[in-house]
């Protein structure tokens, strides 16, 4: 049976894509455009790291809505997420890194950004990886990888319109509904 | 760039180089849309370009080092719509147009079919052990180092995996006999 086993799995294997030129050209472009495109490795400063609310009872369901987040300040943008049982709201902003200039043009362009960025369109699927393969990662994996995301994002934005990026950082609050942490 | 940092990021693209068809073939096998798969390998480089440092000197370990980042961009995807990168749209337009070829030691489209449903109906992380050992070529001991497995564990998990398989495939099994019986007959 052990020798049946072993033949039926070895025949198991999914069809694959052909191996073609263009195939074999597009794969060998992908690996050599990397090096030039991947930013070197860099920490995100999230300012106020992240703030999690735990709000026990009933009445935390309504009261842990993006409106709630706008009331703590978090104005930028929003989005809601479920975390096993609980529902979570999470807002982002942008700040000044130094906390020097509140006002300058790169302010301005993050904000404006961030303000229309769809947060749940985007990809954290690359920074999650990331922070498994740091091993153990932080208490909230996806909270992080989604601000590490959206500063990615945010700095590549920035950065297009020919301003300076240094001074960036976003900060990202969030208010979960029950649940004891 | 320090010179030996280029010397990481140089073994890292003659890493990739040898491994990016393989590592393709294990999103393929694992990913639907088939596209998908090249979002996935984008990601895996991406996160091995900004883990150059821990890239190991040697080439098979280097080979297992970029399968457990695969196995880790996986386990984390997204179905997210995503920004691509020029170079990931081609591929994903190749993978899309290409011809599909079965491999060879696949004999029956509708039994390798039925074998992948039972594998999938395994817990998780066995059903990676599986995949890995019979689909992508790695020892048992490899693919524990892949998962980031004790290799004790992962024995155990493969041991339980094969008794689980050989309950779902039993009949297959038999009927596969009977068939092979009936047609040197």
């Amino acid at each position: 049976m052990t020798d049946d086993l072993d033949e039926l799995l070895r025949r198991s294997q999914p069809e694959l894509a052909e191996r073609s030129p263009n195939l074999t050209f597009a794969l060998d472009d992908l690996v050599s455009a990397h090096p030039v495109t991947v930013k070197r490795r860099w920490r995100p400063m999230i300012a106020g790291s992240f703030i999690v609310f735990a709000l026990a009872g009933g009445a935390s369901i309504a009261a842990a809505t993006p409106g709630v987040l706008a009331w703590f300040g978090w104005t930028d943008n929003t989005t809601s997420y479920s975390r096993g049982e609980e529902l979570c709201n999470e807002g982002f902003r942008v700040v000044s890194a130094s906390k020097q200039d509140s006002d300058s043009d790169s302010l301005h362009a993050a904000r404006e950004y961030l303000a229309t960025l769809d947060i749940r369109a985007v990809d954290i699927s690359a920074q999650l990886a990331e922070q498994i393969q740091d091993g153990g990662g932080p208490r909230n994996p996806e909270s992080v990888a989604r601000s590490t995301a959206i500063y990615e994002l945010t700095v590549e934005h920035v950065a297009s319109l020919g301003l300076p990026t240094k001074d960036l950082s976003i900060e990202s609050g969030g208010l979960c509904d029950g649940g004891e942490r | 760039m320090t010179r030996a940092s280029s010397h990481r990021e140089a073994e890292l693209t003659s890493a990739l180089r040898a491994n990016s068809s393989d590592l393709l073939a294990y999103f393929e096998r694992r990913t639907e849309p088939r596209a998908d798969a090249a979002d996935l390998l984008s990601d895996t480089m991406i996160v091995a370009w900004k883990r150059v440092d821990r890239l190991p000197a040697d080439e098979t370990d280097a080979r297992k080092w970029l399968f457990g980042i695969a196995s880790r961009v996986l386990s984390a995807s997204h179905r997210a719509s995503r920004r691509r990168h020029a170079a990931v749209e081609r591929l994903r337009d190749e993978l899309t147009r290409a011809r599909l070829v079965t491999p060879s030691e696949v004999e029956s489209l509708e039994e390798s079919e039925h074998i992948r449903a039972a594998i999938a109906r395994l817990p998780r992380q066995l059903q990676e052990l599986v995949r890995l050992v019979h689909w992508d070529g790695f020892s048992l001991v490899d693919a524990a180092t892949v998962t980031g497995t004790p290799a004790s564990t992962a024995r155990s998990r493969y041991a339980r995996a094969r008794e689980l398989l050989r309950d779902h495939l039993g009949q297959t099994a038999t009927e596969m006999r009977t068939t092979t019986a009936v047609t040197e007959q």
